[in-house]
């Protein structure tokens, strides 16, 4: 060797290396791969020959003089030989395959910084290259197991425990972050937010790169932007639960629209807290929803389209959900809806976007905290949740609405348009006085046309009142209702077309209870259904709640609303129920 | 199983099926108890037990362990309404369950959790499962080594890496 290493200046040392050499090399390479594979991994390679090859081209072909050849081919024998020295770093990717045929990847860095790359096809009985362990139990069975019953077994597992098996031995550095299951906490980061980050990114890419199933995905996060990103993953990955909590003392965290797109066909169970959605593209100004934050507690999905019940109800959180242009009607299944104190934000805003979205609604609840809720609700938005109400469902005409009235025992109140398509509000005030059951029911005449006659005419046929639209708040309801002692219908039609809706509020002990019975025959649409909606909205002492129920029949028939609703107790608790005709204790008392 | 099965043509009236394991050990149960494995039960309903279900992934004696607990559970199973043990109690399950379990040598365990993967009998996987769990759960890696005798194959600079990239999951 010496002889090769005094070479005369200017002759390239190659074409003094003798073939031999370089075959000795190889040789020599491919023993310390072997020799090294053999007790790291339990797969066998069937081209080591190449790689060591390849390794040796690869510095035959770099090496300045036959020195640094001879250098660089020990430092790698010396690198496989014994330990991983600083300089080499070796990954193994193992993508499992159907029976036991695997692909490895094998990088090593030298001094240089210079990657040499060494691919190899691997392919294996996982005992027959396995060393036989050193402990006194015999063989290791667990790590035989094929991977989907590892993940089963560690499905049973904490997570933080599913983990921990990453330092067992190499086979299972991996084997956790295929888990169906994801839960991840920032406190067991300590908050450290960067290592948080950085481990979930780590987590997700080589889930992605091993096309891992996602099942359920649960994040406890303390404001890391990338949240959003993880969540959508976790939903473009078919999760089936996706769960996600921003630290409680913090601001809610803002999902931003542009990267969450909730919409999977598996996702079961979303729960987000202390989380926002984006306002409405024009609601960014100046309005309160610049600051709308929502709180999922429990959202139902089967499909973003197919959810049918959520309950949105923080106190201190607003939530508007982002309406998709021109799409079909975001909440097409949403039965049931539970939405806070905010809903009431924007003249109703929100609550309408919810109910423009949501063509089967049947039962909206609001939770409302305000003990005196009441008073605090103006008659604006009073009459919004008419509206509301009407955007979903209308009386088809006005004797539709008597006969929805006169199925009706538990009206309190008749307000009505005078304005309507068939029929004036006279006319329904005659039809009312004229039936026995509808008779005592006061009657308010609202509409838009101050013309005195009318007024008169309305108030000599037995109106209990005429209000002005558009109603300012003196007009209603408060102090000239307190003094009504009976019970008050109002029948109520709405701007929108040939929309009726009837109202009832009970006004007696200051409740107000609200009953809007409108049926709309859908015409256009592929619902022929009738709809009827309730809207009670009743004080109680500790938490009053407003329900809105919309009922559909699917034969087409009216059904008349009937709600049952029951106490007038302090237990908060509004209970409508949608059986027959049985009405108790509608503020009759 | 000869017994547990001429009992079970009177009872549960269902037809006998035979399986064979890999060395060739035959084990007659009724479809009842044969169908909680879902493999089998697959298998009736496309006809072809006639001549046997060979079992060449499932050993003798594991499948004597399976049988066993088909019959235990053949009550339990939605299978047909069969309620020839419908005297066992769920206690008596459970304690029968626990005792299996906790009675098996790793070896064995490790191929009923294979053999019930393979049959698929969702209950016994997950029991068998939720066994292997519970033996590592709680341990430090070093009690998991020991107790599934698997090698640590990194070296101190590895392992000590890799402790350190999950390190959230190992201070409690």
């Amino acid at each position: 060797m010496d002889e090769l290493g005094i070479i005369e200046e200017g002759v390239d040392w190659r074409t003094r290396l003798g073939q031999d050499i370089r075959d000795r090399v190889k040789r020599d390479i491919l023993f310390s791969l072997q020799m090294k594979l053999q007790t790291t991994t339990s797969t066998t390679l069937i081209d080591l020959q190449k790689v060591a090859a390849r390794i040796e081209e690869r510095i035959y072909k770099i090496a300045i003089d036959f020195g640094d050849y001879l250098r660089r081919i020990s430092l790698i024998k010396g690198d496989l030989d014994d330990s991983y020295p600083l300089m080499l770093n070796n990954f193994l990717h193992i993508h499992q395959q159907a029976s036991t045929s695997s692909f490895f990847l094998l990088h090593q860095k030298n001094k240089q910084g210079q990657i040499i790359q060494a691919e190899g096809n691997v392919q294996g009985t996982s005992s027959s290259s396995h060393k036989e362990p050193s402990h006194p139990h015999g063989k290791d069975r667990i790590s035989e197991l094929p991977n989907d019953l590892i993940h089963h077994i560690m499905s049973f597992l904490s997570m933080k425990e599913a983990v921990r098996t990453s330092v067992l031995s190499h086979w299972w550095v991996n084997k956790w972050t295929c888990l169906q299951s994801i839960k991840l906490d920032i406190n067991w980061f300590r908050l450290d937010r960067e290592k948080f980050r950085s481990s979930i990114d780590k987590l997700l890419l080589s889930r992605d790169h091993l096309d891992a199933p996602m099942d359920t995905f649960q994040l406890d996060s303390f404001a890391v932007d990338r949240a959003s990103s993880w969540i959508n993953h976790a939903i473009k990955h078919n999760a089936k639960v996706v769960k996600f909590s921003e630290y409680p003392s913090w601001e809610p965290f803002y999902l931003d629209p542009e990267l969450v797109e909730f919409s999977s066909r598996y996702l079961k169970t979303l729960e987000l807290t202390n989380a926002a959605l984006n306002e409405m593209g024009q609601q960014t100004g100046s309005s309160s929803f610049t600051n709308s934050y929502l709180t999922f507690t429990t959202i139902t999905l089967v499909d973003a389209s197919d959810v049918t019940s959520i309950e949105l109800t923080a106190t201190d959180r607003q939530f508007t959900f982002m309406e998709q242009q021109g799409s079909r009607q975001m909440f097409r299944n949403l039965r049931t809806l539970r939405l806070g104190e905010w809903c009431m934000a924007d003249n109703f805003l929100p609550l309408r976007q919810y109910v423009n979205h949501s063509p089967v609604l049947r039962k909206v609840f609001l939770k409302l905290s305000l003990v005196d809720w009441w008073s605090e609700l103006t008659t604006n938005q009073l009459m919004a949740l008419v509206e509301i109400s009407s955007g979903v469902t209308a009386v088809e005409s006005v004797m539709q609405a008597l006969m929805f009235l006169d199925s009706e025992h538990d009206v309190n109140m008749i307000v009505s348009d005078y304005c309507m398509p068939d029929m004036t509000g006279y006319d329904l005030l005659m039809e009312v006085k004229k039936s026995p059951k509808l008779a005592h029911l006061p009657v308010v005449i609202a509409s838009s046309d101050n013309i005195p006659e009318r007024i008169r005419k309305c108030l000599d046929g037995g109106a209990k009142d005429y209000i002005l639209k558009p109603v300012k708040i003196v007009d209603l309801p408060r102090g000239k209702t307190h003094e009504e002692d009976g019970p008050i219908l109002v029948s109520l039609q709405m701007k929108l077309k040939t929309t009726t809706s009837t109202t009832l509020i009970d006004l007696q002990n200051g409740d107000y209870l609200w009953r809007t019975g409108l049926i709309k025959g859908d015409l256009d649409d592929s619902y022929p259904v009738l709809l009827n909606n309730f809207l009670h909205v009743r004080k109680q002492a500790s938490t009053p709640s407003v329900v809105l129920l919309h009922e559909k029949n699917k034969h087409g028939e009216i059904i008349h609303a009937q709600g049952n609703v029951q106490g007038t107790s302090s237990s908060g608790e509004l209970v409508v129920q949608t059986h027959d005709q049985s009405v108790d204790g509608i503020g009759l008392n | 199983m000869a017994a547990a099965a001429a009992e079970a043509t009177t009872d549960g009236g269902g037809k006998m099926i035979i399986l064979i394991s890999a060395d060739g050990k035959r084990f007659e149960v009724t479809e009842a108890v044969a169908s909680q494995s879902q493999l089998i039960s697959n298998m009736i309903e496309d006809d072809c037990t006639e001549n046997g279900v060979r079992l060449p992934n499932v050993d003798g004696d594991i499948l004597t362990m399976v049988v066993d607990y088909c019959n235990m559970h053949a009550g339990d199973a939605a299978a047909a309404g069969d309620t020839m043990k419908a005297s066992s109690t769920e206690e008596e399950l459970k304690k029968f369950d626990a005792e299996l379990v906790q009675a098996l040598e790793n070896p064995v365990l490790f191929k009923l959790i294979l053999a019930a993967n393979f049959l698929n009998i969702k209950s016994l996987l997950d029991m068998t499962c939720q066994r292997v769990a519970d033996m590592m759960s709680g341990k430090t890696p070093e009690q998991m080594r020991e107790t599934f005798s698997i090698e640590n194959d990194f070296t101190p600079e590895e392992e000590a890496a890799i402790r350190q990239e999950n390190a959230w999951a190992f201070d409690d």
